[in-house]
C-alpha cells in the first residue's frame, strides 16, 4: 500500500527540527489550470526549478554514459565534477556501496540533513537518483524519480528531453525469433486492446519483455503501441534487449507460454462487472438450451456420438462447445480422435460467441444428424425410431425450438 | 505490514462531513479502473486528448486531477510497480496538500498502484475501502457489493 512508502518518505523530508507539516490547503482546480494545479511543499522559483531540472539532466546522463562505458568513465567524470553532491554521489556508485546505505552516506559526508528540506532539495534528489543507479535502474527511471520531487509543472518538459536524449538505440536492435504462438494470437479477433493492455500489466516489465525478446518486430510494434507511451516504448525495447542477452531461448518460450496463458484467461473468465461483449453474451445464453445439448451429449451412445462428431464439420462442432457445459465438453472429446479435437479447437480459438438464434439453429442441425445416424437405412415410412425416452425428449425439446 | 506514522495520520485527518464524500470517490475510481480494464491504459494517458472532455466523463475526471492525469501517463510508461510507487510517493510527500484532500490524492495513488499492477475490480475496491476508515469499510463493502451485483443479495 502506498501508505507504507509514504511513511518512509514522510520520515525522511519531514523528520527534522523546526520543520512543519504543510498547512491545510483545499485546491480545487480549475478546467484551465487543472494539469499544472499541483501545489509543491517546497514552492520553488521557476529559476531554482530550472537549476534543479540542469542538475537532473547532468547526473541522468552522467548514468547513461556509466552503463554504456563502466566505471572508468565514471571515474574520469568524478575527478572533474565540481559539485560535491554530484562528486560525492558518483564516487558511492563507482564503488557500488550497497543503495539501502546512501542516505545515511551522504548524512556522515556532511552533504544532507543539516538544514531544512527546503535547503537540502538538490541532495533528496541526488540520493534518489543514486540509489537508483546502484540498482542498475534505466536512465529514464531515475530522471523521473528525481523530477517527481519537482512537482507535474516539469512532467512534459522532462518527458521531451527525455525522448530526445534517449531513442536512438531503436535502429541497432536485431530481430530474434523463438518458437511461440503469441504472433499468431495476436493481433486477433479474440484479443482485444483492453486484454493486452491488462496482461501487460499483470505481466511486469521483466516478464513483458522476455515474452517479446523472441518474437518478430511486428508483434512487438504491435504491443507496443497499444500499451505503451513513446516513452514506455524507449524503455521496453531496453528492457527486451537485456532479456536477449541474459535469457536462453528456452527461457524466452517459457515466458511466452506464461504471457499467453494470461491472455487467454481474459478470454475464458470475463469479469461480471465489465459489461464486456463477452459478458452480455453469457448474461444473454439460454440455459435451457444448454441444459439440453448439454444432456444429448451424455446420453448418447459413445459410438453414436463417435460417428456423429466425427462427420461433423469442426466449426459446427465449436459453435456447439459455446452452448455446452464442462462435463459434456469431456465427454465429447473423449470420444473422438485426437487430430478431431485440435481441429475443433483451433476452431473453437476462432470463433466468435453467436446469437442465441444462430447456437439454436446449429444445435437443430447437430439433432438432426443425430436422428440420421441412428435411424436405420431401411426405416418403414410411418413407423416411429426405437429411442429411448429421456433421449427422444431431447431432442423434441431442440428440434421444436423456433 | 501497514507502516503507521503519527504526522502522516495527522496529515490524512479530516472531518466526518468530509469522510461521507469518500464512497462517492471510490466509485469514481472504479469506474475508471472498469474503463482501462475495457480499452486499456492509452485511452487515458494520451497527452493530446482536449481538457475535461464532458462528453467522456472518466477522462473529464481525470483531466481535473494533475495526481490522475500524470498518473496514467507514468504507468504507461511500463515502470515496474516499485518504481511507479517510489515516484507516485515523492509526489504526494512533497505536496503541499493535507486533510482532505490529501486523503484524496493518496486514495488516487493507491488506485494508479492497483491499476498498473492489474488487480481485479475486487481487490481495488478492497484497497480503497479502508481509506474510509476501518469501522464504515465493512458497510460500505456491503453496500457497493449489492449496488454491483444486485442479484447477489
Amino acid at each position: 500500500m502506498i501508505i507504507n512508502s509514504l511513511c518512509r518518505a514522510q520520515q525522511t523530508f519531514y523528520h527534522r527540527e523546526g520543520i512543519t507539516l504543510p498547512e491545510k490547503i483545499e485546491s480545487k482546480p480549475t478546467p484551465d489550470d487543472s494539469r499544472d494545479g499541483w501545489l509543491t511543499f517546497y514552492g520553488l522559483s521557476p529559476r531554482r526549478t530550472n537549476t534543479l531540472i540542469e542538475s537532473a539532466k547532468r547526473f541522468t546522463l552522467v548514468m547513461n554514459q556509466f552503463q554504456i562505458a563502466g566505471k572508468d568513465q565514471l571515474l574520469a567524470v568524478s575527478h572533474d565534477e565540481k559539485k560535491k553532491l554530484h562528486k560525492f554521489a558518483y564516487s558511492l556508485i563507482a564503488s557500488a556501496s550497497p543503495s539501502d546505505s546512501v542516505r545515511q552516506a551522504f548524512v556522515a559526508a556532511g552533504l544532507c540533513g543539516n538544514t531544512p528540506p527546503q535547503e537540502d532539495f538538490e541532495a533528496e534528489m541526488i540520493i534518489a537518483g543514486t540509489e537508483l543507479a546502484l540498482k542498475n535502474a534505466h536512465p529514464i527511471v531515475i530522471m523521473r524519480t528525481m523530477t517527481a520531487f519537482l512537482g507535474f509543472s516539469v512532467f512534459d518538459l522532462v518527458e521531451k528531453w527525455l525522448i530526445e536524449n534517449f531513442n536512438s538505440d531503436k535502429n541497432e536492435d536485431e530481430e530474434l525469433i523463438i518458437p511461440g504462438d503469441l504472433p499468431d494470437i495476436v493481433p486477433g479477433k479474440n484479443t482485444s486492446p483492453g486484454s493486452i493492455s491488462q496482461a501487460v500489466r499483470l505481466a511486469g516489465p521483466q516478464l513483458m519483455a522476455a515474452t517479446l525478446a523472441g518474437c518478430p518486430g511486428q508483434t512487438i510494434e504491435y504491443i507496443k503501441s497499444l500499451a505503451y507511451t513513446p516513452l514506455g516504448q524507449i524503455l521496453i525495447d531496453w528492457d527486451i534487449r537485456n532479456a536477449r542477452s541474459k535469457f536462453s531461448s528456452e527461457e524466452l518460450t517459457d515466458a511466452q507460454n506464461a504471457f499467453i496463458e494470461l491472455l487467454t484467461s481474459f478470454r475464458t473468465e470475463p469479469n461480471p462487472d465489465m459489461g464486456s461483449e463477452a459478458e452480455e453474451w453469457l448474461m444473454d445464453v439460454d440455459e435451457g438450451l444448454v441444459s439440453d445439448i448439454s444432456n444429448l451429449i451424455l446420453e448418447l451412445d459413445e459410438h453414436v456420438l463417435k460417428s456423429v462428431v466425427s462427420a461433423m464439420n469442426p466449426k459446427l462442432a465449436a459453435s456447439l462447445i459455446q452452448a455446452m457445459e464442462p462435463i459434456a465438453h469431456d465427454r465429447l472429446f473423449s470420444c473422438i480422435a485426437s487430430s478431431k479435437s485440435k481441429k475443433i479447437l483451433d476452431a473453437l480459438e476462432n470463433s466468435v460467441p453467436l446469437s442465441n438464434n444462430e447456437l439454436t439453429r446449429r444445435a437443430q442441425i447437430f439433432a438432426q444428424k443425430i436422428l440420421s445416424e441412428i435411424a436405420p437405412r431401411n426405416k418403414t415410412l410411418g413407423k416411429s425410431l426405437p429411442l429411448p425416452a429421456k433421449l427422444r425428449q431431447l431432442l423434441t425439446s431442440i428440434l421444436s425450438r423456433e | 505490514m501497514i507502516l503507521w506514522n503519527a504526522e502522516l495520520t495527522k496529515r490524512l485527518a479530516c472531518s466526518d462531513k468530509e469522510k461521507a464524500a469518500l464512497p462517492a470517490i471510490v466509485q469514481e475510481l472504479l469506474a475508471i479502473s472498469d474503463k482501462t480494464r475495457n480499452e486499456g491504459i492509452l485511452p487515458l494517458a494520451s497527452a493530446d486528448l482536449p481538457l475535461a472532455d464532458q462528453s467522456k466523463p472518466d477522462r473529464s475526471k481525470i483531466d481535473q486531477s494533475p495526481m490522475l492525469y500524470y498518473g496514467f501517463r507514468l504507468i504507461a510508461e511500463g515502470l515496474s510497480t516499485e518504481a511507479l510507487e517510489g515516484i507516485l510517493a515523492i509526489y504526494l510527500s512533497t505536496s503541499a496538500y493535507s486533510g482532505f484532500e490529501f486523503l484524496k490524492q493518496c486514495m488516487y495513488v493507491e488506485a494508479l498502484l492497483s491499476i498498473a499492477a492489474g488487480d481485479s475490480r475486487e481487490l481495488l475496491l478492497r484497497k480503497l475501502v479502508p481509506y474510509c476508515g476501518a469501522e464504515k469499510a465493512y458497510s460500505l463493502l456491503k453496500a457497493l457489493d449489492a449496488e454491483n451485483n444486485p442479484k447477489a443479495l
